[in-house]
Formats: structure tokens, C-alpha cells, sequence
């Protein structure tokens, strides 16, 4: 419960400022590292997972090409000829036959193998899976054409590859030596790249990563994927394949390394190299939502578990500074309880720390306080008491003066008696004041109680006033139905005292020709009354200080007052187990409720 | 105070989400290119999305035609072939329909009218004869009007000739039936067909007219006298058809 409402107050906002800074200074503590932390563990996991996938796909590209290196070793290997004999002269066309044939047999791959001698004529020719003899017979003239021209020179001839409806093909071509060196002839093949481009299109990174093989121009041999692309698809204009063709190595770890896939329709991380001898192009596809499948997991989890410690943070971060605003809190209020005078309150702070040790020591402080408020209220009792004589002595002697017992007083002496007689007046009031504030305090107020007819009350304190009323011309007006027969708990001198007290207040503060309006109000236990005046009337201000020792309104301004009467009142009424409750507002009047239990 | 830790922890949250989300939502290179646009050999005004072949079988008016069954299935065969060539070739963005004129044209002359005294080089002479003949009657008030041009469609119009020759030039094919039939073309007869077929779409000769040495291992070359199941077009001219 206690949480809950720490909790309701930290989320509505009702907290002290200080738990609502210690609040965010948790957060702010907590949180900044927990964000910091998994955004930068996120970070290396993703550098880490990127290193990962770029490892995986350039080893995958390596054993392609190691595998493509092996495929040329295998076919242009068989045709590395060179004879024994050391003339420069054709090779016999029996021996030419039997070599030819045995080349078809030593490799699938070889779908034609022909010899062509050194004016560029095809001198032989023989082709795999042909019964016919018809093609055999086609002999040409190729001197045009690099199969003959380029090995004529004694390098190997590798061609570009083509599409053919038997597959990807290639023409290689090799010269044939003599045992001095000298090219006695050419042999040429066309061979099938079926085998190559199977392995590639077999090839799968992860659950669904592909490879994607491509000549020296830029062309599809043979792709993975969904099939989009196709062999002989020209893809020498795409940014990849422009940057392989300028001899750059794609390692799938550059921001342009992640983008959308030639081989399938989506987002992918892909790395390429170029593959040597052929100067053909291999490139790894890996589409995001395979290659990240693993990291997605991880990062859903790390989030997961920072979402959880924010929301950790967030729950306790209240509770936290509750536990130290806490202790605070409550030394404020009872500083203001000290404040008003009560020096019977404590604080209880069991903390164990520096705090427990505040609220101790403001404890001993409050002790203290209460010691030295009982010592000057018997200090106050005590001068009082023995000013009391001397000065209602004073008040005697100056009124049997004015009344011209002590022989004839001129007018001047009169003028002069009159300021003297109401100091006395006033003085006399206010020792009268103290004395009963120092007696209440002092705890020897005597209280007697009796069934007490509060008509007879409110008409003996209305005929006492009655003078004081009629000087202001203002109308007292009571209203005595609802309480006949009926008797309140009180002590009677000091229910007059009270009622006194409120309407000479009501007369003080009143209007020229206002009035004071005086009703009852009964239930089953209590009976108020309600003291009413059309007079100056008071601030909310003025208001929360009403009952407060020597507290007067700034506004009463040259009206005489000791600023004891209302707190003697309340002091009185609570005595008497009743309640006193004030409504006024400025400018309008006041009305004063007494409430007493009914005796 | 508060002010101030609240639009710092705000910030520092926003930082933290923004991060994460670059983190976790990567960016994709995304590139700009051309699409293909497949079109006649250095002519990119003709678009060769469509193409349809006119298939005629015709015979000089003194000329015998071979059996109906044995001429159009010699058609419809070379004919697959060519699509399933050129289809691989084009990777299957050129499409190539056909329709064959179900009886043989007789034409309205001998032979010697469409061949001429000169024969050699293909007999262009033939080509050029019959192909005036077989637009005029394929007009509209002619006995071949039937054969009407698809509408959207590059269309070709592809001769078996029942005499000698093998040319191409404009939209139109022509091709000896002999080619097609003699044992010594046996395997090289669909490169012959595909070969002049490819000229009706601006492919020249790769080989030297008087010495007949090829210049070039693909279908326009020394490719024309191989099986057409290891025949291609020479990647360098695929680009000139926008491929």
C-alpha cells in the first residue's frame, strides 16, 4: 500500500519537489548507464555479427573459386600437349585421333576437341554423344578467330563464355609443341560449364544466402536465389559488378555492402571477388532477413532485458527517494506543528543513518523548546499575576479621580485623564489576556461544567455590550428558536466569556449601522452557534493564522487589540470539548461558529 | 532542476532509440539503373518484345511441293527450336510466335524467274522476287491476304523456298528447303534457320563472302555450321539489342 502510494504520488505528481528531483536523479544515474551499455553492447554485437557474416561469405566465395581454379587446372591442363619429336610438322592423324578422343573421355566437360593446324584450318574434329559423321566432315577455315590466333602466339585461350541451349560454354584453346618448343599446332575444345554453374547455383549461405558467378564482361554464368536472374543477363551497368570490374574486392562489411539483391528481391549483404585467370566475378548474396535472423533474436532479447531494468528503475526510483525524502517530510511538518507552538510532538526516523540522527537531535531540540516555553509561560503567570494588583489599583484610583472624589478636576484634567484611563483600560485588558493565556498554558485554567442555557448567555452578553453596540448604531439581531429547553455542556462563566469575546470582536471589526446577526444551529450531540457580521471581514490569510497568540490582521489597522482574544476563545471552547470554526471573506463579514456538546 | 534532468533523460532516451533503431534497421544501398529494353540489332525505335513470324513454304510454279504433312512439321520444328534459341538467347524477354500458311504458295513463275541467271551469295535475287510477290498477294485484295501482320508485333516473314539459296534482308527470311532436309546439314540445319532469321533483326555476316571464312564463333559466323544446341549470339551483339 505504501508503495502504491508512493508510486501514485511519483506518477501523478503530487511529490515533494526534492523526490521528484531525487526521483529523476535515480533515472537519470541509472538509466544513462543501462542505455549507454546496451546500445553499445548492441553495437559490437553488430560489428561482431558483420564480421561474422563477411568471414562466412568470403570463405564460401574462396571455395568457389578454388573450385572454378580447379576446373580450368583440370580442362585446360588436358590440353597442354607436346610431342617427342623435335620436327616441326603436324601429328600424325591416327595419333591425332587416338588423343583427341582419349581428351573427350578424360573430361565431361569437353563437348568438342579439334586440332587446327598452323595456317588456321581445322585438321580434325571430333565431338562427344555424335554418331554422325556429317559434322565431322565440316572442317573450317578459323584463322579469323582468336581460338587459332591467340594460342598461335603461345599463350592459352580462354573465351568469353556463352549461353548455349546445352549449357554455359567456353572455347579454350592451347598450342601443341614440339620437344624444342616450337607450336606445331593448335588444339581447341568447347567445353561446358554445366558442372561449375550447378555448384554455384547449389551453393546456399545459410538458410537462404546465394552466389552469383559472372564472366569478365559483367554476364550471369549462373546464380542461386529465386531465379531472377538468368545466364547471359548483362548486369555490367549495376554499381557491384562496376566496382569488381574495377578490381575492388567487396568484403560485405562497407555501408555500400548492404543493399538491394540481384539474385533475390530483397535487402541482402553481399561480398564479391574476382576469380583469377578467368578474371570471372563471384558474389555472395545474403539476404538480411536470413544473415540477421540470429542477431534479431539476441538484440530482442537485449532489449528485452533493458526495457525491463528502465521499468525496474522507473518502479523503484520512487521508492528510493521516498526513503529519504520521507524522514524530510516529515521533520517539515513537524517543524511547523513546533512552529504553532505544540512542543508535545516528535519525529520518529529509524534509518540508521545521519537522518535518524537529525530527527533525534531535533527531538532533544523540540524537549528543549517545550523546557523554556513552560518556564516563560510561568514567568508570564507569575508577572502578570503580581502586575495584575498594582495596575487594577491604578484603574481604581484614576476613576475615583475623574469622578472627583479626590476634590474638583478641570476640563484640561479631564482632557488629559482620558488617554490615561484607556492606556489603563488596555493594560488591564491585556494582563487579564496574558494572565488567561498563561493559565491555560500553564494548564490552571478551571474548567467547570454544567448544564448551561445558552439564551441566557448570548442575552446577559448582549445586554453587556449593548452600550458598546449602540455607539457603532449596530443591531444585534439573535434568533433563539431551535434551543429552548435545551442546555449545553459548558462552564458557564466561560461560554459568556466566549460568546463575549466574538461579539464585541463582531462590534470592534463591524460596520457604522451593521449588524451582528446570532443563531443556532442543533443536532443530536452538538449545538453551534453562529456569530455573523457584515464587517471588514478576512483574507484566506488572515484566516489560517485566526487562533494564532498575538496574530492581527494588518488591515485592522488603529482598532485596539492584544491579538489574545481569539486564541483565548479557541483555547476556552476546546477546553469545553467544543470547536470553534471561522468563514469570512474580506470586505463581505465573518461568520464565528461555537459548537458545544449538548449537557 | 527538474526541468532541466527531464529534457536530459528525454534526450538521452530519444539518443538511445535513434541508435538502436540505426543499429538494428540497417541501411540499404539502393541503386538507380536502366531497365532492358530489347530491340532491333543498333535500332533502339524497333522493339522486338513481340515478334511474329509469317511462315510460308513456296514453290515455283514448275516446282513440285513435298508432302503437306512433311513441309509444315519441318516448319513447326525449326520454328520450336528457333523460339527455344532465341528465347535463352533474349533471356526471355524477346518472345517469338508464328503462324505457318497451312498450304504450299505456288508462285506465279518458274524458277528461273525468282533465281535468276546468279545464285551465289544466297541467292538474293530470290529473295527479293519472291518477297515482292508474296507482299503483293499478301495485300489486301490478294489470294495470300489471309496472312495478316500482328498488330504490336515485329513481324517477319520466313520462306521456305522450294529451290536453292538461303538469304535475308528487310523483315524477310528465305531459306532452300534443301538445307532443312539434306543429311550433310543433318545437325546444322536449325543454326541455318536461326541464322537467317537473325538477319531479318539487323544481324550482318560475320564471315568473308568470297573466302567464306568466319570471323566471329556465333550464329552469324562460324556458329552456323555447328548444332544450334552449342550455338549463342556473340555477347557484344546481345548489348546492341539492348541486352
Amino acid at each position: 500500500m505504501h508503495i502504491l502510494k508512493s508510486l501514485g504520488k511519483y506518477l501523478f505528481g503530487y511529490g515533494s519537489r526534492l523526490r521528484n528531483k531525487l526521483t529523476l536523479l535515480f533515472i537519470l544515474v541509472a538509466v544513462v548507464p543501462i542505455l549507454f551499455l546496451s546500445t553499445f553492447s548492441l553495437y559490437l554485437i553488430n560489428v561482431s555479427h558483420k564480421y561474422d557474416i563477411s568471414a562466412l561469405e568470403l570463405q564460401t566465395l574462396g571455395q568457389e573459386r578454388e573450385e572454378i581454379g580447379k576446373f580450368f587446372s583440370d580442362t585446360l591442363g588436358i590440353l597442354e600437349l607436346q610431342v617427342v619429336y623435335d620436327k616441326k610438322a603436324e601429328i600424325e592423324k591416327t595419333q591425332a585421333a587416338f588423343l583427341l578422343d582419349n581428351i573427350l573421355k578424360a573430361n565431361p566437360s569437353f563437348l568438342e576437341v579439334s586440332f587446327i593446324n598452323l595456317n588456321g584450318r581445322e585438321i580434325l574434329k571430333l565431338e562427344k554423344n555424335t554418331t554422325s559423321t556429317a559434322t565431322s566432315t565440316l572442317l573450317f577455315d578459323v584463322s579469323k578467330l582468336p581460338r587459332y590466333t591467340v594460342p598461335l602466339g603461345g599463350q592459352e585461350y580462354i573465351s568469353e563464355t556463352y549461353e548455349t541451349l546445352s549449357g554455359p560454354m567456353v572455347t579454350l584453346a592451347s598450342p601443341v609443341y614440339n620437344s624444342k618448343g616450337e607450336v606445331i599446332e593448335i588444339i581447341s575444345a568447347d567445353v561446358l560449364l554445366t558442372k561449375v554453374a550447378l555448384s554455384i547455383k547449389n551453393t546456399l549461405i545459410g538458410s537462404t544466402g546465394s552466389t552469383i558467378l559472372l564472366d569478365q564482361s559483367g554476364r550471369v554464368i549462373s546464380s542461386g536465389g529465386q531465379n531472377i536472374l538468368k545466364p547471359g543477363d548483362d548486369l555490367s551497368n549495376r554499381q557491384r559488378i562496376k566496382e569488381l570490374l574495377a578490381g575492388r574486392e567487396l568484403n560485405a562489411l562497407s555501408l555500400d555492402d548492404t543493399y538491394m539483391g540481384y539474385s533475390v528481391k530483397e535487402a541482402v549483404v553481399g561480398a564479391g571477388v574476382r576469380v583469377p585467370k578467368v578474371n570471372w566475378m563471384l558474389l555472395a548474396e545474403w539476404p538480411l532477413s536470413d544473415a540477421n535472423a540470429t542477431l534479431n533474436d539476441v538484440r530482442y532479447q537485449a532489449f528485452l532485458f533493458t526495457f525491463l531494468c528502465i521499468l525496474a528503475v522507473l518502479l523503484m526510483a520512487p521508492i528510493f527517494s521516498h526513503q529519504i525524502t520521507a524522514p524530510v517530510e516529515e521533520l517539515e511538518m513537524t517543524t511547523k506543528e513546533v512552529e504553532k507552538g505544540n512542543f508535545g510532538v516528535g519525529v520518529k526516523i529509524r534509518t540508521d543513518d545521519e537522518l535518524e540522527g537529525l530527527g533525534n537531535a531535533f527531538n532533544h531540540m523540540v524537549g528543549g523548546l517545550k523546557k523554556l516555553e513552560e518556564l516563560r509561560n510561568e514567568l508570564i503567570y507569575i508577572v502578570t499575576h503580581e502586575l495584575r494588583s498594582p495596575v487594577t489599583a491604578i484603574r481604581g484610583y484614576l476613576s475615583l479621580i475623574t469622578e472627583g472624589m479626590g476634590g474638583e478636576v478641570s476640563k484640561e484634567m479631564k482632557d488629559l485623564m482620558v488617554p490615561l484611563s484607556e492606556s489603563s483600560d488596555h493594560l488591564v485588558q491585556l494582563i487579564n489576556d496574558l494572565l488567561e493565556v498563561a493559565r491555560s498554558e500553564a494548564g490552571r485554567l478551571e474548567i467547570r461544567m454544567e448544564a448551561v442555557s445558552l439564551p441566557e448567555v448570548i442575552h446577559g452578553s448582549a445586554e453587556e455590550l449593548h452600550s458598546l453596540a449602540s455607539q457603532k448604531r449596530i443591531t444585534v439581531q439573535y434568533d433563539e428558536r431551535g434551543v429552548e429547553g435545551i442546555k449545553v455542556a459548558a462552564d458557564p462563566m466561560r461560554v459568556k466569556q466566549v460568546i463575549v469575546n466574538l461579539i464585541s470582536n463582531a462590534i470592534k471589526y463591524g460596520k457604522v449601522k451593521g449588524f451582528i446577526r446570532i443563531r443556532h444551529e442543533v443536532t443530536a450531540d452538538m449545538v453551534t452557534t453562529y456569530i455573523t457580521d457584515d464587517g471588514l471581514g478576512m483574507s484566506a490569510e488572515d484566516q489560517k493564522h485566526l487562533f494564532e497568540k498575538f496574530y492581527r490582521s494588518s488591515k485592522v489597522g488603529k482598532i485596539i487589540g492584544t491579538g489574545l482574544g481569539l486564541f483565548i476563545t479557541k483555547e476556552l471552547v476546546e477546553k469545553m470539548g467544543g470547536t470553534i470554526t471561522c468563514v469570512s471573506k474580506e470586505g463581505e463579514g465573518t461568520t464565528f461558529g461555537v459548537g458545544l456538546r449538548r449537557g | 532542476m527538474t526541468k532541466y534532468l527531464a529534457i536530459i533523460f528525454i534526450a538521452l532516451l530519444s539518443a538511445a532509440l535513434w541508435i538502436n533503431y540505426k543499429t538494428s534497421v540497417p541501411w540499404v544501398y539502393t541503386e538507380i539503373y536502366a531497365p532492358q529494353s530489347v530491340h532491333a540489332y543498333n535500332n533502339p525505335e524497333q522493339l522486338l518484345n513481340n515478334i511474329h513470324v509469317r511462315f510460308v513454304y513456296f514453290v515455283p510454279k514448275n516446282k513440285t511441293p513435298v508432302d503437306g504433312g512433311t513441309w509444315r512439321e519441318l516448319a513447326d520444328s525449326e520454328l520450336r527450336k528457333l523460339i527455344a534459341f532465341h528465347e535463352l538467347q533474349f533471356h526471355e524477354l524477346s518472345n517469338i510466335t508464328y503462324e505457318i500458311y497451312p498450304s504450299a504458295v505456288i508462285g506465279l513463275e518458274d524458277n528461273i524467274y525468282y533465281d535468276t541467271a546468279f545464285t551465289n551469295d544466297g541467292n538474293p535475287e530470290a529473295l527479293k522476287n519472291i518477297s515482292n510477290e508474296i507482299a503483293m498477294r499478301m495485300s489486301t485484295d490478294g489470294d495470300l491476304s489471309l496472312i495478316k501482320p500482328k498488330e504490336g508485333a515485329y513481324n517477319v516473314t520466313y520462306i521456305l523456298y522450294e529451290g536453292v539459296g538461303a538469304s535475308a534482308g528487310g523483315n524477310v527470311a528465305l531459306i532452300s528447303r534443301k538445307f532443312l532436309t539434306m543429311p550433310e546439314y543433318e545437325l546444322v540445319s536449325s543454326s541455318l534457320f536461326a541464322h537467317e532469321f537473325y538477319h531479318t533483326l539487323g544481324l550482318a555476316d560475320d564471315y568473308q563472302k568470297q573466302t567464306d571464312i568466319s570471323t566471329s564463333e556465333d550464329i552469324m559466323g562460324l556458329g552456323r555450321f555447328r548444332d544450334i544446341n552449342r550455338v549463342f549470339i556473340d555477347p557484344l551483339k546481345l548489348k546492341q539489342f539492348g541486352l
